[in-house]
């Protein structure tokens, strides 16, 4: 229901626009900015966002002391594991699906098989796609094929792994898997091995 | 409203910073958009990420369409965020624009929450919406009196933006927000979960290794994100805060990979003719 409001809040916020275009009047100028200033303010005094009315409640928290950290490694037909590359998302971003969706959607793809391989099919078909476009020299993802290097990036995003072609293997991926890392922030900090590393799940292609 | 709520707002204002806005808006929505050109493809992703998506966000965003529709509409919105860029039936495109990035704005991140906020689209859909209330000027008109409490409005949005992040980092932290450890573990931790802590020493390791520097810097953020809506009354405040502001994304981006998509907007706050005057000179 608060989200049909938010609908309702953004047709108001347009409707009175156009009044304020048409009419041009100071009443009606009035109107608008004053629900503009009500609603913009009511969204960041209140924490509740009405968006496109945000909170902008940028990096705020106190810094984390301990990280879980959700990844995918993909292997082919030799067994040797390797790193998803972050842009097999697109276009949807690594901090999306694996800090969003995966971590809120774990116990779910846990508890249902059926589930659970759906999404490492679509995880793996994912992967493959991008090992041809690597290995014909093209990006590992699909966001710059129009402005390249000048394609916007994510506001969050971890770092590209796939960027030359001998990154990935020449034969096909055949086998994927979640894997779950911990760390203590200072102790990484001092030593970059300092990670807890759990597998949590495994597909391997028929 | 009172006298100088009017003053602020229905005050003339120069037809090259309406323009400006205008070009801005279009110009960082068009960035994005061009930048995901295959975001309705979003919503052919697995059912099984998307049934947990309840049929009221996609309602509450007008997702109900099939994906060859969506993809159309995306087309639409591109060729409309190019007429506005040239000017064409400015208030109509603006404003349809609006709608469309409203509309698709939220694709990016509804699998997982239905606020967009900081993808880069937030300040482009309510600009637009905004911008498509004033006149059409051109680039050779001057003053604009019709309608030209659209910039100071505008200008009131994007400095909420620094305003509501200062103000989110006093509630959320307190005063925690001042001390070393506070940032320190902030830049650590981005560092690290966006792998950018691996091979040589990055940037934010080096701020790390000095917890005063840490300190002074995360005050002094805070500090410009608080006093930053002086850059509505004082062109003292703008010519100081706006090249800062611009400084501190770039630290942020360099020391932690996240990247403020938004960051152009300030831009707004520019007088573009006095800009002209100083660098080329002429009246």
């Amino acid at each position: 229901m608060i989200h049909l409001l938010r609908l309702f809040v953004f047709a108001v916020f347009v409707c009175l626009a156009i009044v304020a275009q048409i009419r041009r009047d100071t009443k009606s100028a009035s109107l608008f900015i004053a629900f503009v200033l009500l609603v913009s303010f009511a969204a960041g005094i209140s924490r509740r966002e009405s968006w496109p009315f945000a909170t902008w409640a940028l990096v705020s928290g106190r810094g984390l002391e301990h990280v879980v950290n959700y990844d995918f490694e993909v292997s082919d037909a030799s067994g040797r594991w390797q790193r998803l590359d972050p842009r097999v998302w697109q276009p949807a971003s690594d901090n999306e699906v694996l800090d969003g969706w995966l971590a809120w959607h774990l116990d779910d793809l846990r508890s249902d098989p059926s589930k659970r391989a759906e999404f490492f099919r679509f995880v793996l078909d994912r992967a493959e796609k991008a090992r041809l476009r690597v290995r014909r020299g093209e990006e590992a993802g699909v966001n710059g094929w129009l402005l390249r290097w000048m394609a916007a990036p994510y506001a969050f995003q971890r770092r590209a792994l796939w960027t030359s072609p001998q990154n990935v293997p020449s034969a096909s991926f055949t086998a994927v898997r979640l894997i779950r890392e911990t760390w203590q922030v200072e102790a990484r900090y001092r030593n970059e091995a300092a990670i807890q590393r759990e597998v949590i799940g495994e597909y391997r292609a028929r | 409203m009172n006298t100088a709520l009017a003053d602020f707002f229905f005050r003339p204002v120069h037809a090259a910073n309406l323009v400006m806005m205008r070009t801005i808006c279009a110009l960082s929505a068009l960035w994005i958009v061009l930048s995901r050109p295959d975001l309705p493809s979003l919503l052919a992703f697995p059912d099984v990420m998307w049934a947990s998506v309840p049929h009221a966000h996609k309602i509450a965003y007008l997702l109900l369409f099939p994906l060859g529709v969506e993809r159309a509409l995306y087309a639409a919105l591109i060729v409309l965020l190019l007429l506005v860029l040239a000017g064409v039936a400015a208030p109509v495109t603006c404003l349809l624009s609006g709608l469309l990035l409203y509309h698709f704005a939220p694709i990016e991140t509804l699998m997982w929450t239905p606020d967009p906020m900081l993808r880069g689209l937030t300040l482009p859909t309510l600009g637009m919406v905004i911008v498509a209330c004033a006149p059409a000027p051109g680039w050779r008109d001057r003053w604009i009196r019709d309608r030209s409490w659209v910039l100071p409005l505008f200008q009131v949005i994007v400095a909420e933006v620094y305003w509501f992040a200062g103000i989110a980092k006093v509630r959320n932290a307190g005063l925690d927000w001042l001390s070393s450890s506070s940032l320190t573990h902030l830049i650590l931790s981005y560092d690290q979960i966006h792998g950018i802590a691996t091979g040589s020493t990055p940037l934010g390791y080096r701020l790390a290794a000095h917890p005063s520097l840490c300190s002074f810097v995360g005050a002094g953020g805070l500090a410009l994100e608080l006093a930053f809506p002086l850059v509505l009354v004082s062109r003292r405040a703008r010519v100081l805060f706006v090249p800062a502001v611009l400084a501190m994304h770039l630290g942020i981006a360099l020391l932690m990979n996240i990247v403020f998509l938004e960051a152009g907007f300030v831009l707004v706050f520019v007088d573009w003719p006095a800009l002209r005057r100083r660098v080329w000179g002429g009246a």
